[in-house]
C-alpha cells in the first residue's frame, strides 16, 4: 500500500510539472490566429466610435472603412461569420468592459429570420474563437461560466485551460473567402457557384415559436446595455436576395420600441438589391453590393444625425 | 455523481483511503463502508429512488429465502413469480408505462377509435434496468439450486448496490460477485495499478472520443433533413464510436474502480468492432447483458436444442427483448429485430460459432479476408445504430434513405462541424489513434492492459501523461453516459 501511494504521488507530481510546461503553448496561441479581432477585444485594443456587430451578413455587407472615410468617425467591424445574437451580446460586454473609450454607436446587423432563434444551425456561439484566447482571464472565465471548462480543473491544470487549437502550431492564414480587412470587414469579390438564384421565389412567414429564450434575452440585453452605457444602438436590416420573411421586421420593431434606432434597407430608393450581380449568394452581398449598401447606411446616418 | 465528474474524483480517493486504512482489517467493516458509499453515490442522483433500490434489494433478499425454504416445487415457483412480478412490475411502470399507453392510443386511433389513457410524467430511476436484473439473476439462481440464499443482509445489499456497477452495469451474477464480497481482501499493488490504468483508458474513451463524437453526431442527427447523405454517413460513424466509447469507457472505469477495492467485475466488452461476423459481435458487445439473456431467457426457452423453428423463435425473442430492454421506443425494438435478421443466416447455416477466437491472434495485421469481414460487420452495425440513435422510425428511415441517395457522393456539409472546439479532422485522427491502440491490445482484457509492459518506466509514464493531458484538455461539460438512461 505504501509503495502504491508513493508511486501515485510521484506520478501525479510529475504530471503537475509536465502540465505547467504547457503555459508557453497556451500563451502563443493568439499570435498564430490570422484574425486578430478577438485578441483586440480581450486586450482592450478598441477605441473606435462606431462598432459593427453581426454575423457574416454584418461582416460582408458593411464596409467599416467606407463609413469612417465618409463620416470621418473611426469605425470597426466586429462581425463574425456564423455567430448568433448570444455571441454578439458577449462581444458587446467585452467592448463595454475593455474598450479604451466607449463607442458612440453600435450597429447591430440582424439576421432574417433567425436573429432570435439560437437553435438555428447556422448561427452559433463561436466558442471556437474564444478557445485560442484562454491566456486572457476573461476568455477563460467565459468558458468556465458556460460550463465548457471546469472551474477547479482550470485552476489546477494548464491543460484544462487549453483546447486543440492551442496545440495547432501552424500559423493560421485567411482563406480567400474569409479574409478580414484592416477595418474588420470581410467583403467578398466573387459569386458563390452554389448560389440558389431561385431563392426569391417563395416567401415565408415569421414563426415566433422558433424564438428561443436565450436569443430573446441576449437581444434585449444588447438594447439594455447600450441604454445603460449611453451608447446609441442602430438595428440594421441588410438586403437579402430572398424575399423578406413576413412579420420578422415587425417583431424586431416590437421588441426594440423606442429604445434604439432601426434602419431597414429601402429597395425602392436603392434598387441595387434587386440585381443578382450584387450578391455573393442569397444571403450575402458581393463587394460592389456591400459598397452600395454601406452608402445607403451612411446616408441614413447622415440624415438621421445620430452622431451629431 | 458521474464517473467523469469532479465529485467522483474526490469521492473515490476518500472511500479508497477509508476502505484500506480505516476498515482494512475487517471485511465486515469494509462491506458496510462500501454499502454506505454506494447508497451515497446513488442518492447523489435522486435520494427518493434510493428507497426503491432498498425495497428491490429487500424483496429479493426475502424471496430468495422463501424460495429456498419452500417445501414443494409449486411453492418455490409461487415465490419466484412474486419476485419476478414485482421486480418487472416496477421496471415496466417506470420505463414502459407511457410507451404502452401511447402505443394503445395510436393503435385505437388507427381504427378511428378515440381512447383516453393517462400518460404520466415519470422520471426513470437511474440504474433500475441493471439492479432489477441483478436481483432477478439472484432469485432465479436460487430457484434452480445454483446458489444458496445469502444470509448476511449487508453482503447481499452490497452485491446489488456496489457503486461501480450500480447505475450501468456490468450486470453481475451472485455466483461471481457474492463470493468476492464475502472473502477477505488484501491490497495488491499490481491489481490496484492495473485498476488505475483501466480507469485511465475508460476516461480517455469517454471524455476524449465519446464526448467529441457526441457533439458531431448530435448536430447531424438533429438537422439530418438538411444534410447530404455523405454528412449523414459521417454522423452515423461518429455515433457508432460514441456509443462504443461511452459505454465501454463506463465499463472500464467500473471494472478499474472495483479492482481498487480488490474485486473483479464481469467483463462487458471485448473489442466488438473487430468482429468478423454479427454472432462474434454479440459475443463481444455488452457481454453481461447478452449472457444474462442467454442464461435466463434463451436457455430456459429451449435454446438451440429444439428444431430450427425453436432456434429462430428463441433468437428473435432475445434480440427483441434486448432491444426493448434499452428503452420504450420502437426504434430500439427495431434495432433488436434488425440484429436478429443479421444473425439469422449464420444461425440457419450453423456458422454462428465460426469465430470464437481473437482476430489475427499473434499477428500485427489481419489478412485481407479478415479485414473485409470486419469491415462488413462494422458497416452492418453502423446501419443498425442509426435506428438506435434516431428519434423515431420515420427519422431513421428518412436518415437511411438520404444516405443511400446520390448525395452520398457530395462533399459533406460544413455547417454541422462549425463552432466545435475540435475540427472534425482531429476527431477522425483521435478515432484512428484509439482504434490503433485497441487493435494492439485486442488480446488483453482491455487495450492498455499490457501495452507498454516492456517499456521503461519513463517511456510508459510519458505515454500515460499524454493520455491524461488529453483527457484534461478535452474535459468540458460533464456529459452523462448514454446507458444511464436505460
Amino acid at each position: 500500500m505504501k509503495k502504491f501511494i508513493i508511486t501515485l504521488l510521484i506520478f501525479l507530481s510529475g504530471f503537475f510539472l509536465v502540465d505547467k510546461l504547457l503555459i508557453g503553448l497556451r500563451n502563443a496561441a493568439p499570435n498564430r490566429e490570422a484574425d486578430k479581432r478577438m485578441e483586440q477585444l480581450y486586450k482592450g485594443d478598441i477605441n473606435q466610435d462606431i462598432i459593427i456587430l453581426g454575423s457574416s451578413r454584418g461582416a460582408r455587407d458593411i464596409i467599416a472603412s467606407q463609413i469612417q472615410d465618409s463620416l470621418k468617425i473611426s469605425t470597426r467591424n466586429f462581425s463574425f461569420p456564423g455567430s448568433g445574437v448570444e455571441f454578439h451580446d458577449y462581444l458587446l460586454s467585452l467592448i463595454i468592459k475593455n474598450a479604451q473609450k466607449k463607442p458612440r454607436l453600435i450597429i447591430l446587423n440582424v439576421d432574417d429570420p433567425n436573429e432570435l432563434n439560437t437553435n438555428a444551425s447556422r448561427l452559433k456561439f463561436r466558442y471556437d474563437l474564444i478557445y485560442p484566447q484562454v491566456k486572457y482571464q476573461q476568455a477563460l472565465d467565459k468558458l468556465v461560466a458556460d460550463g465548457e471548462k471546469n472551474y477547479w480543473l482550470s485552476k489546477m491544470f494548464v491543460a484544462h485551460q487549453m483546447s486543440m487549437s492551442n496545440l495547432d502550431l501552424r500559423k493560421q492564414h485567411f482563406e480567400a473567402i474569409d479574409t478580414v480587412f484592416a477595418d474588420g470587414s470581410m467583403p467578398i469579390a466573387s459569386t458563390n457557384p452554389k448560389f440558389d438564384t431561385h431563392a426569391n421565389e417563395d416567401q415565408s412567414v415569421y414563426d415566433i415559436k422558433k424564438e428561443t429564450k436565450e436569443g430573446l434575452n441576449s437581444f434585449i440585453d444588447i438594447i439594455t446595455a447600450c441604454q445603460k452605457n449611453n451608447i446609441k444602438l442602430l438595428i440594421c436590416f441588410p438586403p437579402n436576395f430572398y424575399k423578406k420573411t413576413i412579420g420578422f421586421e415587425e417583431r424586431i420593431f416590437q421588441i426594440v420600441g423606442d429604445k434604439a434606432l432601426v434602419f431597414v434597407h429601402d429597395p425602392i430608393k436603392y434598387p441595387f438589391s434587386k440585381e443578382i450581380e450584387n450578391y455573393y449568394d442569397d444571403v450575402h452581398l458581393q463587394r460592389k453590393g456591400a459598397v452600395l449598401f454601406t452608402d445607403e447606411l451612411i446616408n441614413f446616418l447622415k440624415n438621421a444625425k445620430i452622431l451629431n | 455523481m458521474l464517473f467523469n465528474s469532479i465529485g467522483f474524483a474526490i469521492f473515490l480517493p476518500v472511500i479508497f483511503l477509508l476502505y484500506w486504512f480505516v476498515a482494512g482489517k475487517s471485511v465486515k467493516l469494509q462491506n458496510i463502508l462500501l454499502l454506505f458509499a454506494s447508497y451515497y453515490f446513488y442518492a447523489c442522483w435522486d435520494f427518493r429512488f434510493m428507497f426503491l433500490l432498498m425495497f428491490s434489494t429487500f424483496l429479493d433478499y426475502y424471496t430468495g429465502f422463501k424460495i429456498d425454504e419452500a417445501g414443494s416445487q409449486r411453492n418455490k415457483k409461487v415465490w419466484l413469480f412474486i419476485s419476478i412480478f414485482i421486480n418487472l412490475g416496477f421496471l415496466c411502470f417506470f420505463k414502459y408505462y407511457n410507451f404502452f399507453a401511447e402505443s394503445f392510443i395510436e393503435l385505437f386511433s388507427g381504427f378511428g377509435l378515440k381512447i383516453n389513457l393517462w400518460t404520466l410524467k415519470l422520471i426513470l430511476p437511474v440504474g433500475i434496468s441493471f439492479y432489477t436484473f441483478h436481483g432477478l439473476s439472484y432469485v432465479i439462481d436460487i430457484y434452480y439450486g445454483r446458489i444458496k440464499p445469502e444470509k448476511n443482509v449487508v453482503d447481499y445489499s452490497l452485491f446489488v448496490s456496489f457503486f461501480p456497477l450500480l447505475v450501468a452495469g456490468p450486470i453481475e451474477r451472485a455466483t461471481h460477485l457474492l463470493p468476492q464480497i464475502k472473502k477477505e481482501r488484501t491490497f495488491d499493488y499490481s491489481n490496484a495499478v492495473d485498476g488505475l490504468r483501466q480507469i485511465l483508458w475508460g476516461l480517455f474513451k469517454k471524455v476524449v472520443i465519446a464526448d467529441s463524437c457526441a457533439g458531431f453526431a448530435n448536430e447531424i442527427f438533429a438537422g439530418s433533413e438538411h444534410y447530404y447523405g455523405s454528412t449523414l454517413l459521417i454522423g452515423a460513424l461518429f455515433f457508432t464510436f460514441q456509443i462504443y466509447c461511452d459505454f465501454s469507457g463506463y465499463s472500464d472505469i467500473a471494472l478499474g474502480t472495483a479492482q481498487l477495492f480488490g474485486m473483479k467485475l464481469l467483463r462487458n466488452f471485448a473489442f466488438p468492432y473487430f468482429s468478423r461476423d454479427i454472432a462474434e459481435f454479440w459475443r463481444r458487445w455488452h457481454i453481461s447483458l447478452s449472457s444474462w439473456f442467454r442464461d435466463y431467457v434463451y436457455i430456459p426457452l429451449g435454446g438451440s436444442k429444439g428444431g430450427t423453428w425453436m432456434k429462430v423463435r428463441n433468437t428473435f425473442v432475445i434480440f427483441l427483448l434486448s432491444g426493448f430492454w434499452h428503452g420504450a421506443n420502437w426504434t430500439f425494438i427495431f434495432w433488436g429485430f434488425l440484429n436478429a435478421i443479421y444473425f439469422l443466416p449464420l444461425l440457419l447455416s450453423n456458422k454462428n460459432r465460426n469465430y470464437m477466437g481473437i482476430v489475427a491472434e499473434g499477428k500485427l495485421f489481419p489478412t485481407l479476408g479478415e479485414f473485409f469481414k470486419m469491415l462488413s460487420t462494422f458497416m452492418l452495425t453502423v446501419l443498425a445504430w442509426i435506428f438506435f440513435r434516431a428519434n423515431s422510425m420515420h427519422h431513421a428511415f428518412s436518415y437511411i434513405s438520404t444516405i443511400f441517395s446520390k448525395t452520398l457522393f457530395h462533399i459533406p456539409n460544413k455547417k454541422p462541424f462549425l463552432a466545435f472546439k475540435i475540427h472534425p479532422g482531429v476527431g477522425v485522427a483521435l478515432i484512428l489513434f484509439f482504434m490503433f491502440i485497441e487493435w494492439l491490445g485486442r488480446e488483453q482484457q482491455y487495450a492498455l492492459a499490457n501495452l507498454g509492459a516492456n517499456w521503461s518506466r519513463p517511456v510508459r509514464w510519458t505515454f500515460y501523461y499524454i493520455l491524461l493531458l488529453v483527457i484534461i484538455l478535452f474535459f468540458g461539460r460533464e456529459q452523462q453516459f448514454i446507458y444511464f438512461q436505460f
